[in-house]
């Protein structure tokens, strides 16, 4: 049986820029958040939001494109924010393993992503100079200027650019995929190179996600769906999942990518294995676009599936990091989904948390940066916690990690959800590494 | 034979041939191409003037929920179409299926949110200056944007409502991989059902360049073709001389993939199998392609060996032809190279001839197209392959007539922006 390690993670987020950085964070219960910097949000009934603090996305862009040695490159250097997120990340982990690690052309990579991030700034400069009296745009005049760019700005914001640059700068030629399934997205991508490598069809792939909402177009579209917490005095506290007072979810963006590969051929180059994946399992809740299934037969279908996948029973589950949003309807049904699934075995459910009170929502990153959390809870034996929790709900029947710090425990197989706009479910298993 | 190959009992798609298999098919075999004049300002600004768009199409014909069918963007139509025709062609009913079972894997085009639906809340956000006035955006613009907008733009929405529409809750993904979309929904169908992830999936794609977001995009790349070379009804050239680019199209098509066995129980007939695939990449620039055409021959190489064949096997190609100066004299000498002696004998089929370039939809039409040619024993010709190119030559290209499908396997081909590769490898039914 093939299995499938984890050697290197890379994380840019809203709580730190390294994955050391990253675990430490989880440990202490730093969160992120606070007034919304990226653009003018002082008028919007949202104006928080958990950004990276720090991050250049031209530097990390230019980064890359050196690395293309030669390729004739010509991204704009006002690149889509996710895209420069997603490479950044991607090469902090190609970085962090040994050079053996992706040499060689079969290297796969896989992302999950969200939809374009736009600046202010361009919406300024290339857009509003083509709005009539009724805000329609003129797309020939657009284009008439547009001429007069680089050939490649028309195509900024792609999903599929991350992909095409890091494989370029890495020298890599190996199955790539973009997948675009709203929250689920980078859970997706991770168990889509999980099942590559599984199958012996890759040795290696870097897989995880990419995501930044925080823009003017990203953070209305959230607000009108209801979605988002309006805490703005308290921007730290405002992402409480769990809790009875939960009022939407705190934006969060960021990347996260994992270096998966096939267990021997990392033995074999004396890689440091930091866990092991065991189990995916994916599910349509066939339900509503708009909302969960009001029993989680969709959460739960992709837990069910999951632990069939690992071939593990339910009472094996030390952890769940749950998708946890912090809006009244996720965490209710996903508990209900958890509670029914142990409960209906005679089991009770394992220790839940949501990140996510900590780092925000990523978005279509979130599932990459929470698997990134369960690494770290094998790896270092913690719990992380759930943290800003003042009076757990009632309708959250789980045991969830009430703590402002990371819990220390034994924690053996950890289970990561994360459930997207449209239906679509996902659920991967990690394991402690035990040799 | 084993019981979970992954066969095909349906196939459903839209294209500017028709709306269905059978019209596309009727029009290929005749010789006929969906591409029609382009007269739009985006079009003269890239010197463009064809275009393949799906003739008299309406979406309400395929969507049962009204309220659904207001949440859905024109080319989400087209797919929830390609859906239901593909459900039609199988016999199958959502009724009988064991909805954990039932999987979906879709390519999607990429997710533009629509901006024409911005356009009042835009008009509210101008400042003094007339310049876009992001504080009156947040005040004035907000109220003004329709609550599910970020819903109707997300490019999962065809996955999101065909699974709705027949009770799918299995294994799905959703590919937004420019013009290998379709090929990897494809290739993860066939793996789920041999796996035993899935009994039945709906596998396919949908994408609408013709939009002025694409007109704009690829034109200003230098990927269309130009207006004055050729009649728009011959402006998708494969291979040819006289060939100056791609014709931006829309469409859809669904399979229905099935596990033999299960298929065999409710008495449905196996059109074809998928037997796999390869995917790759150049690696080599984000735009444009490998001159050597890497992403390609390492897909080909990677198909080959999933399915334990040599190119032996192949009977015919249903080429990726994209009209392209630069990337089809690579894809030629990709085929030649691959094909070796057999390279004068085995038929080559380029359907985007007549149907225009559909991007994320494109592999799964061409899949669509292959399973139909093994059913029927006939291959689709190249109408507007006049004088082949003689960097293109070497090659049987399918010309005039149908020709003959001679036994063995098809392969299909997808090249994406940026040199990712897709090549599918389909069978007879009862392909060993």
């Amino acid at each position: 049986m093939t299995r499938v390690v984890v050697t290197s993670v890379g994380v840019i987020g809203p709580t730190a820029t390294t994955w050391p950085g990253f675990v430490e964070a989880l440990r202490e219960g730093r969160a992120g958040g606070g007034p919304v910097t990226l653009f003018d949000a002082s008028a919007f009934p949202t104006r928080i939001a958990a950004e990276v603090q720090g991050f250049d996305p031209a530097a990390a862009l230019g980064e890359a494109l050196r690395r293309c040695e030669g390729l004739a490159c010509d991204v704009a250097p006002e690149e889509d924010r996710k895209t420069a997120l997603g490479v950044a990340a991607a090469l902090q982990c190609a970085d962090a393993a040994a050079e053996s690690a992706w040499g060689g052309r079969r290297l796969g990579v896989h992302l999950g992503t969200g939809l374009s991030s736009v600046t202010q700034a361009e919406v300024e400069a290339e857009l509003a100079p083509w709005l009539d009296g009724e805000g329609r745009f003129d797309a020939a005049g657009y284009g008439a200027a547009a001429a007069g760019l680089a050939s490649s700005a028309p195509w900024r914001h792609l999903t599929d650019e991350a992909n095409r640059l890091i494989l370029a700068a890495l020298g890599a030629s190996g199955p790539t995929t973009s997948n675009f399934s709203a929250c689920a997205a980078s859970a997706q991508a991770i168990g889509r190179a999980f099942l590559d490598i599984r199958s012996g069809r890759v040795v290696r792939a870097l897989a995880g996600g990419m995501d930044s909402m925080v823009h003017p177009f990203g953070m209305i579209s959230f607000m009108r769906l209801g979605a988002l917490s309006t805490r703005n005095e308290a921007p730290l506290g405002a992402s409480r999942p769990f809790d009875r007072a939960r009022d939407g979810f705190l934006l969060g963006e960021g990347a996260a990518v994992l270096l998966l590969e096939e267990a021997t051929a990392a033995a074999a180059r004396g890689a440091e294995i930091l866990a092991e994946i065991v189990g995916f399992g994916t599910s349509i809740d066939a339900h509503l676009i708009t909302a969960p299934h009001p029993e989680g037969r969709g959460a739960r279908l992709a837990m069910e599936r999951a632990l069939r996948d690992a071939g593990l029973e339910a009472g094996a589950i030390d952890y769940i990091n749950a998708h946890g949003t912090g809006t009244p309807l996720n965490d209710s049904t996903e508990s209900l989904a958890i509670a029914s699934l142990w409960r209906g075995r005679g089991l009770e459910p394992p220790q839940v948390s949501s990140t996510k009170s900590m780092t925000g929502h990523l978005i279509a990153a979130a599932g990459a940066i929470e698997a990134a959390a369960c690494v770290a809870a094998l790896r270092e034996g913690f719990l992380p916690p759930s943290i800003h929790i003042e009076a757990l709900d009632p309708a959250c029947e789980v045991p969830v990690v009430e703590a402002t710090r990371g819990v220390p425990a034994d924690v053996r197989y950890a289970m990561s959800n994360s459930f997207g706009f449209g239906g679509q479910n996902a659920s991967l298993i990690f394991k402690r590494w035990e040799g | 034979m084993s019981a979970r190959d992954a066969v095909v009992t349906g196939v459903g798609m839209v294209t500017s041939l028709g709306i269905g298999l059978a019209p596309t098919w009727a029009g290929l075999m005749e010789g006929r191409t969906g591409c029609v004049p382009l007269s739009s300002d985006e079009g003269r600004l890239v010197g463009c003037a064809a275009q393949a768009v799906v003739p008299g199409f309406r979406g309400k014909d395929f969507v049962s929920n009204r309220k659904s069918l207001k949440l859905m963007s024109h080319q989400v139509q087209l797919g929830m179409a390609a859906a239901a025709l593909a459900m039609e062609h199988g016999g199958l009913k959502a009724e009988g299926l064991d909805p954990e079972m039932f999987g979906v894997f879709v390519g999607a085009g990429q997710a533009f949110a629509d901006s024409s639906e911005l356009e009042g809340a835009l008009a509210a956000s101008r400042g003094a200056d007339g310049g876009f006035d992001v504080a009156r955006f947040g005040e004035a613009g907000l109220p003004l944007i329709h609550p599910l907008w970020l819903l109707r733009g997300l490019s999962n929405n065809v996955l999101g409502f065909v699974s709705l529409e027949y009770n799918a809750q299995g294994i799905n993904n959703n590919y937004c991989n420019a013009g290998v979309s379709s090929a990897q929904a494809l290739l993860s169908a066939a793996r789920a059902i041999e796996e035993g992830l899935a009994d039945v999936v709906l596998a396919g794609g949908y994408d609408a360049v013709t939009t002025p977001e694409g007109v704009l995009g690829y034109g200003l790349l230098g990927h269309l073709a130009q207006g004055s070379a050729a009649p728009a009804a011959q402006a998708h050239r494969p291979f040819d001389a006289g060939r100056t680019g791609l014709v931006p199209a829309e469409g859809a098509c669904f399979l229905v993939l099935e596990s033999r066995e299960p298929a065999a129980r409710r008495g449905a007939r196996a059109l074809a199998r998928v037997l796999g695939g390869g995917v790759a990449t150049d690696g080599y620039h984000i735009t444009e392609h490998d001159p050597e055409g890497g992403g390609l021959r390492r897909a080909l190489q990677a198909a080959l060996s999933d399915v334990n064949a040599s190119s032996d096997a192949v009977a015919a190609v249903f080429a990726h032809g994209e009209a392209s100066p630069r990337l089809d004299p690579v894809e030629a000498r990709v085929w030649r190279e691959a094909l070796g002696a057999r390279a004068s004998e085995v038929p080559v089929c380029a359907e985007k001839a007549s149907l225009g370039h559909t991007v994320a939809a494109s592999a799964a039409i061409a899949a669509g197209l292959a399973v139909q040619a093994l059913d029927a024993g006939r291959l689709p010709p190249v109408p507007t392959l006049e004088a082949v190119d003689p960097s293109c030559s070497g090659l049987r290209y399918v010309v005039g007539e149908p020709a003959a499908l001679p036994p063995g396997l098809i392969l299909t081909a997808s090249v994406g922006l940026g040199g990712q590769a897709a090549v599918l490898v389909l069978g007879p039914a009862d392909v060993e």
